[in-house]
């Protein structure tokens, strides 16, 4: 039985009160989640048909991405145009941050295991899975919208199961966002060899500026090997990317939605496959100021 | 005590009960903080309403434009709930630079040049030691005007020992608010590789103006280059602000009224003491 003490200056539970947060550090996002808004009606075609390029089950803990074993090639290189969760963003508390809030982002897309047939060579028609993090002004269900404003970057997966090659074997990492255009749309920028990355971490800046939104929203990326390869980084130069007229977030009051997006960007028809599963871990990181907003009057 | 069936009162109990919550002011004031200029950029410095007013000392004969050479506070960076961060811990941080105003002469001919800002650096003194590692953002005066016009500023270890730095292009005045990411990735300490570290920054208008650019996006970015510029260390991180005359020639302010500037420092700021993970398994 618990004694209290007697001992003079010595308070007890002092630690009662403290950090019963909801979240704290590192939060994973899951599909599965109730939260989470699906798009998982399109990406590929199959027989005419618009389908989504695979299904995932997390029972595992882990997101498990088994992808079709035929279609008849994808339409899109963009992710967002394939499977699609979103998530409202939070702070630690549970309250809603908007695009007008002041907040962090750091995400995280670790790869654990693929399986199955999967190629990134031509004449081997096979699954060529991509899985990307970001930001997104969509608050319902159509992030393949051309209008809805969003940024992310992820990883193109390269890895031959011809050779026997693992997940991380000539991986690229790339970013995706809204076009530069009024009319919306989405470009891609060029996949950068992260050969041997298994994991995708992202910073994201947003704000203040919701107007002008030319260079308000921005990205930091970089690729790293596994935490038994001491975290190396083969690539050469770490890039951010900015936000266009076009692409940068421009309503303040608009819940952030969190998104991750998978999709097969094979092009040519393939049939008769063995199913290529992916096994990853998403996760992010995210502190905001509900209350304050960004402050900012330049006066004493 | 509520009646209504399902009404479960108390549930905010024990929530929000953080130390610290949203913002936070660098307060170069504070008791774990460490302050030096041993350049003698400055003469004092204080703190009022989460306000930074540092004054300018009379002279000053050392020859800089690194902010590490400058008057530096280093104070142990911890997350919202206290938790130490180290370079072998995730975090994810946002940081402002607000000027406020700026007394005294300045800009002119042997004129202080008031250089300012924060950023993150592996010692917790002896900061322009050249074992030190670090990178800081911030702005330097472009101008005698009241208000002067302002230039971003960065400035960040390069090399085992060296330093370097790069200023954005002049804006216009009234933009004087600065929001900035700085990016840790897991490939530094013990496991240090060049890229894993960037810092970047916008530059806006105030508030009242809605946070409008008002010559174009202003922004700039600064990395760690190569693997003897990146963090070496697996310990705590420190978080600076510094102060100090940006200028590569002596400068003789006799006669001259001292600047004194007004400022605010904030950061934002979460992490997981748990670690990185990533076993990729």
């Amino acid at each position: 039985m618990a004694r209290r003490s007697t001992i003079p200056g010595n308070f007890s539970h002092t630690s009662l009160g403290r950090d019963y947060h909801t979240q704290k550090g590192w939060r994973r996002f899951y599909f599965s989640d109730s939260r989470c808004r699906l798009q998982n009606d399109q990406g590929v075609t199959v027989s005419s048909s618009a389908a989504a390029p695979c299904s995932v089950d997390e029972s595992s803990g882990n997101t498990v991405i088994t992808f079709l074993t035929a279609h008849d090639g994808a339409g899109s290189l963009f992710t967002v145009d394939g499977f699609v969760g979103g998530i409202p963003l939070l702070t630690d508390e549970g309250s809603v941050l908007t695009f007008g809030k002041p907040f962090t982002l750091k995400t995280m897309i670790e790869l654990v295991s693929i399986s199955g047939d999967h190629s990134d060579t031509s004449g081997e028609d096979m699954t060529q899975p991509c899985i990307t993090m970001g930001l997104t002004m969509e608050t319902g269900v159509d992030f393949a919208n051309d209008t809805s404003r969003h940024i992310g970057s992820g990883v193109q997966i390269g890895a031959r199961s011809s050779s026997s090659e693992t997940v991380g074997e000539d991986a690229k990492y790339f970013t995706e966002q809204t076009a530069d255009s009024g009319s919306g749309g989405q470009i891609r920028q060029s996949a950068v060899t992260s050969d041997n990355c298994k994991l995708y971490i992202t910073e994201f800046q947003v704000g203040p500026d919701m107007s002008t939104s030319d260079g308000n929203t921005r990205i930091l990326r970089q690729a790293f090997k596994a935490s038994g390869d001491d975290y190396a980084t083969p690539t050469n130069t770490m890039t951010d990317l900015d936000a266009t007229n076009h692409s940068g977030f421009n309503n303040a009051n608009t819940p952030a939605t969190l998104y991750a997006a998978i999709t097969d960007i094979e092009q040519d028809a393939f049939s008769g496959n063995t199913a290529c599963v992916v096994t990853c871990r998403l996760w992010y990181m995210v502190e905001g100021d509900f209350y304050n907003g960004f402050g900012g009057s330049g006066s004493a | 005590m509520s009646k209504v069936p399902g009404n479960i009162s108390g549930r905010s109990l024990g929530i929000r009960r953080r130390k610290h919550l949203g913002w936070r002011t660098l307060d170069i004031k504070a008791p774990d903080v460490v302050a030096e200029d041993p350049n003698s950029h400055i003469s004092g410095s204080a703190t009022t309403g989460g306000n930074t007013v540092v004054t300018f000392n009379g002279s000053c004969s050392h020859n800089t434009n690194d902010g590490i050479d400058m008057a530096v506070f280093g104070m142990p960076l911890t997350n919202n709930y206290g938790d130490a961060i180290t370079f072998t811990t995730p975090f994810s941080i946002k940081f402002q630079v607000e000027f406020i105003g700026c007394t005294g002469d300045y800009k002119g001919t042997n004129e202080a040049i008031p250089c300012f800002g924060m950023g993150i650096g592996q010692n917790g003194s002896d900061f322009d030691n050249t074992n030190n590692h670090w990178i800081m953002s911030g702005f330097v005066f472009n101008s005698a005007a009241d208000p002067p016009t302002l230039k971003m500023y960065n400035n960040r270890a390069n090399g085992h020992t060296g330093q370097s730095v790069n200023n954005g292009s002049a804006m216009n005045a009234g933009s004087g608010f600065m929001n900035g990411t700085i990016y840790v990735g897991p490939a530094v300490g013990s496991k240090a590789d060049a890229e894993s570290v960037m810092i970047m920054n916008n530059t806006t208008q105030y508030s009242g103006t809605s946070y409008a650019y008002d010559n174009g996006p202003t922004s700039l970015n600064y990395d760690l280059p190569n693997d003897a510029s990146t963090f070496d260390s697996d310990g705590q991180i420190y978080l600076y602000a510094f102060f100090g005359t940006n200028s590569t020639s002596s400068l003789d302010y006799t006669s001259k009224t001292v600047p004194v500037l007004t400022c605010r420092l904030r950061y934002l700021i979460t992490s997981d003491p748990g670690g990185w993970g990533g076993s990729g398994t």
